[in-house]
């Protein structure tokens, strides 16, 4: 009875996606992450328009290590390059490579999560099982064998953490494939010899939608995360190309004499990924009503 | 006045009762001034569609409103002589499983899985009756599993060990475990086979005689009230549109509201030969608009202006209640009461 | 006599489950006039459902025959059986699960037509739509509402809706009722038996309401743990309740009425027994008052007691 009093409450006045921009806008954190995000991007963007590629990379050495001033708001890292330059070209590489290995994982672990939650079976052991394989190895040591195995290039990086979170996306699709799956609606499509592939791309996919967004969101904050640490080591971005994780190595050894210079990019990062995070939770309540009531 | 009292002392008196679910997007108008009273011993049957507010008013008395969404606007519920409305959150975890308890339709639910059935009735009696010794407690417990068909021995069980109906009986014994003075019971049998369903009321129907429980049966099947129930209270919207006791309901005489004659013709009888069942027109009233007169209105075969702008009184034949202008004293309308009689 | 529309012979469905054979359907025989309506009445678990879904080809059947118009479908290739559907549809239970969220009203009532491409045009579909709409009663306004937005009564109403797309003559009708109340009970099922009526359609009407299938059946098969226990014309069998199982099922419903010879008696005893691999004899036995050994160790066949009246009982066999 109360179910069907909240499906009409939901109805009416607003729209499908009103509803869910209503609700997500209450979430005061998710908002602020995507303000967060939204300036990043654009950031990311107009970064040619803001400062030279050639400022975020050109060695100096007698611009080595200066405090922040009205040239350098950041100051300069021990190669004399511009630290806000270098923050703002990292933010396209880190977004860019952070976006599209999320998408390239969701794109094969959809597929893989979609069939093995649809058809179920042996069909559904043999890849999810797979899966859990590849689940058992921590990631970021499954991306670090990939990445040594094939050699450190920032395709090999993005191909590496791919499949790296490929499992995480099979599990969370192959979840919420499984319950429609037996949905009625999907039988009475089946009642009017409906395909399988129009079944799973007309009724189930865009019902299992809500996760699985929520799912991207949180992932792309990982993956930069993964990539940040990557690079940390020595295996991610390769200098001099500006990366916040290589941009925390080089400066590590300053940490006690410039710490500014290791609060920007680490700050940077907190931020993105602190964003990615409230948004896909804010996403979450968003989609499903139920989790907030 | 104190003669009143001891003829009819009523276990639970609501009046003038408001409830309504708020949140962000609308309020909806659940319950809309009701007002009922229910004796000791006494089975009030609540009838009522989807939507009627006959589970709102339950979730009220037992003061189980969800949190931050429903509230009671208006009204007082006086249960066992305490004012349920203005009673603190300690107050009322007494008041529940003792004086007053709840059924509700899904046995699956209400059972925890994890706990074996015989230490669930007796968690109850050891909040309720702390003077029982464990002794006496077990034997209470064996004495209930007895009384709803269930052998002692199967005390040790866990839920999934038995089938829906027995789950439901073991709802039934636990919410009558401390011997309530009124048990709310929401559509208890709904979710059950009709054999089954047959075989629960039959408990129940003892079980009510043997501790004088006072009952409010929820329930959309008249079915079940004429089978179970001595008084009547038909709801529509959120409002009591007739109440009566259960002969008044059933009587074939025209003193009935509007609302009540479309129930009893649309329900499909197997004692009826006609070949057709005749519907109620059109569907529940948007509970989230107010309305200045008769919720029924718009469905209404009998409606008149004054049914849309003014709320029909409550006209009173020897206890029997109809809220109706058809019937009211300076009713224009009371010549139409033979129409209304098929 | 003309070849009935739906005909099945020792129809099976048997589930693996890890306990055993679960026989859902167990030597189902029915057949079914063009224009009739078979009621299929049962409690949860005795494989009414089942019986519905292997009809239609949702799930494979383990044995025996569906003839459509004398035609074995189940020997049918995938073609052919897509073909076949467009004939057979399937009103659902539940109108809030049966229905895809996602589509608006006029997007559910077409996909069935896009998908069996019995439309040439968008023009020709939208027509179509517009006019399904009215038959099933379905105000023109709502035609850009999602289901969410709608009451159960409506909402099933597109479930007909959609199961008319596609012109079928055959309708399963699956608990359509159960899930609604009864005001609005009452408006579906006088639809479903005006659709009847002018599109000379034919209805298996399942549910657990022997008080439903009362009105809208021509004939009645009581079924028990996937058997069918007793077989009549719909008066016959209310008239005239023979197996024991039925006049329990009678006798369990509670009337609507306060006189004394109403009042709930004989209620029967027990619950229904585990569908695994059941043993041979009567299966309603272990519940049946009138139980002899007679009953048990082998199989009761169904008996003509009369022109359109089978049951399965011994207490029957030697009239």
């Amino acid at each position: 009875m109360r179910k069907e009093k909240k499906q009409v409450k939901n109805s009416k006045k607003r729209s499908r996606a009103g509803m869910i921009w209503y609700r997500f806008r209450k979430n005061k954190l998710a908002l602020i992450g995507l303000i967060v995000l939204i300036v990043m991007a654009i950031l990311a963007l107009i970064a040619p328009l803001i400062v030279s590629y050639e400022k975020a990379t050109k060695q100096n050495a007698s611009l080595r290590m200066k405090p922040p001033s009205a040239e350098h708001i950041f100051g300069t890292d021990p190669y004399g390059r511009d630290v806000f330059a270098r923050i703002i070209w990292g933010a396209r590489t880190s977004l860019s490579v952070g976006i599209e290995t999320v998408f390239f994982s969701l794109l094969m672990g959809g597929t893989i999560g979609a069939v093995a939650g649809y058809f179920g079976g042996k069909v559904d052991d043999i890849l999810m099982r797979f899966m859990d394989i590849l689940l058992a190895i921590p990631s970021l040591v499954l991306a670090l064998s990939i990445v040594a195995a094939l050699g450190t290039s920032l395709t090999n990086l993005m191909l590496a953490l791919a499949i790296a979170r490929t499992p995480q996306f099979a599990r969370v699709v192959r979840a919420s494939v499984m319950p429609l799956r037996d949905m009625e609606y999907v039988e009475a499509a089946r009642a009017c010899g409906t395909s399988t592939a129009r079944i799973l791309l007309k009724h189930i996919i865009p019902n299992a939608f809500g996760p699985i967004v929520v799912q991207t969101t949180i992932q792309i904050g990982n993956a930069i995360l993964n990539i940040s640490s990557l690079s940390f080591v020595g295996l991610g971005i390769q200098p001099p190309a500006p990366e916040w994780g290589s941009m925390l190595s080089d400066v590590k050894d300053y940490m006690r004499q410039e710490p500014l210079q290791v609060l920007a990019p680490g700050i940077a990062i907190i931020l993105t990924v602190f964003a990615f995070n409230r948004i896909g939770d804010g996403l979450r309540d968003a989609l499903d009503p139920r989790l907030k009531n | 006045m104190d003669e009143e009292k001891t003829i009819a002392n009523p276990v639970l008196e609501v009046s003038d009762l408001e409830v309504v679910y708020r949140t962000d997007e609308e309020t909806v108008y659940a319950v809309n001034g009701l007002s009922l009273k229910v004796n000791a011993g006494e089975t009030l049957g609540l009838v009522g569609e989807t939507g009627a507010g006959k589970t709102t008013l339950a979730l009220s008395i037992m003061k189980l409103l969800p949190e931050r969404i429903g509230f009671i606007e208006n009204g007082t519920i006086i249960l066992d002589g305490i004012n349920v409305t203005k009673a603190s959150p300690e107050a009322m975890r007494d008041l529940r499983g003792e004086v007053v308890s709840m059924i509700f339709q899904d046995p699956m639910t209400s059972l925890n899985p994890v706990v074996t059935i015989g230490e669930q009735i007796a968690e109850i009696l050891e909040l309720h009756k702390t003077t029982l010794s464990k002794k006496e407690r077990e034997e209470r417990v064996d004495r209930m599993l007895e009384m709803i068909g269930i052998s002692p021995e199967r005390k040790g069980e866990y839920p999934h060990q038995f089938s829906g109906g027995m789950k439901q009986r073991i709802v039934i014994a636990m919410a009558l475990a401390c011997e309530p003075l009124l048990l709310l019971a929401d559509e208890p049998t709904t979710a059950l086979d009709v054999t089954i369903q047959a075989q629960v009321l039959n408990i129940m129907n003892s079980l009510k005689e043997r501790f004088k429980t006072a009952t409010i049966f929820i329930t959309h099947d008249l079915g079940i009230v004429a089978q179970t129930c001595d008084k009547v209270a038909v709801m529509y919207s959120g409002e009591i549109v007739e109440y009566g006791d259960l002969r008044h309901i059933f009587s074939k005489d025209p003193f009935h509201h509007p609302y009540t004659v479309g129930l009893f013709n649309s329900i499909p009888n197997i004692k009826s030969d006609a070949p057709r069942l005749s519907p109620i027109n059109g569907m529940m009233p948007d509970p989230t608009i107010r309305f200045k007169g008769c919720r029924f209105a718009e469905r209404c075969a009998h409606c008149t202006e004054r049914c849309e702008n003014e709320k029909p009184p409550f006209v009173d034949r020897d206890g029997h209640q109809v809220r109706c202008f058809l019937f009211a004293e300076d009713g224009e309308a009371s010549s139409k009461t033979e129409v209304q009689a098929q | 006599m003309s070849t009935p529309l739906i005909e099945t012979k020792h129809l099976k469905k048997y589930f693996d489950t890890p306990r055993g054979k679960l026989h859902a359907v167990d030597d189902i025989s029915i057949t079914i006039e063009r224009g009739k309506t078979l009621g299929i009445v049962g409690e949860s678990g005795c494989g009414k459902t089942t019986l519905g879904r292997v009809l239609l080809r949702l799930i494979p059947a383990t044995s025996g025959q569906v003839f459509y118009d004398g035609e074995d479908i189940l020997s049918y290739n995938r073609h052919q059986m897509n073909e076949m559907r467009k004939k057979m549809q399937i009103i659902f239970q539940d109108p809030f699960s049966s229905l895809n969220p996602r589509l608006s009203v006029t997007n559910l009532i077409a996909e069935p037509m896009k998908v069996c491409k019995t439309v040439r045009t968008r023009a020709e579909l939208q027509e179509r739509v517009k006019e399904l709409m009215k038959t099933v009663g379905l105000a023109e306004r709502l035609v850009n509402a999602y289901p969410h937005e709608l009451d159960g009564g409506r909402r099933q109403r597109i479930g007909v809706a959609r199961a008319l797309a596609v012109n079928p003559e055959f309708i399963v009708c699956d608990e359509p009722v159960s899930a609604l109340d009864v005001s609005i009970q009452a408006q579906i099922l006088n639809l479903l038996m005006d659709l009847q009526e002018q599109m000379n359609l034919t209805y298996i009407f399942i549910t657990h309401d022997l008080s439903v299938v009362k009105h809208i059946s021509d004939n009645i098969m009581v079924m028990y743990l996937g058997q069918c226990v007793e077989y009549a014309e719909t008066n016959e069998l209310f008239k005239n309740p023979m197996h024991p199982y039925t006049k329990a099922l009678l006798s369990a419903i509670p009337l609507p009425s306060i006189a004394p010879e109403d009042r709930m008696k004989d209620i029967i005893k027990g619950e229904i027994t585990s569908p695994i691999n059941p043993p041979a004899g009567c299966r309603f036995a272990a519940r049946c008052p009138y139980a002899s050994a007679k009953c048990t160790g082998q199989d009761i066949p169904l008996h003509g007691i009369a022109d359109n009246h089978k049951v399965a009982c011994v207490l029957y066999e030697n009239e």
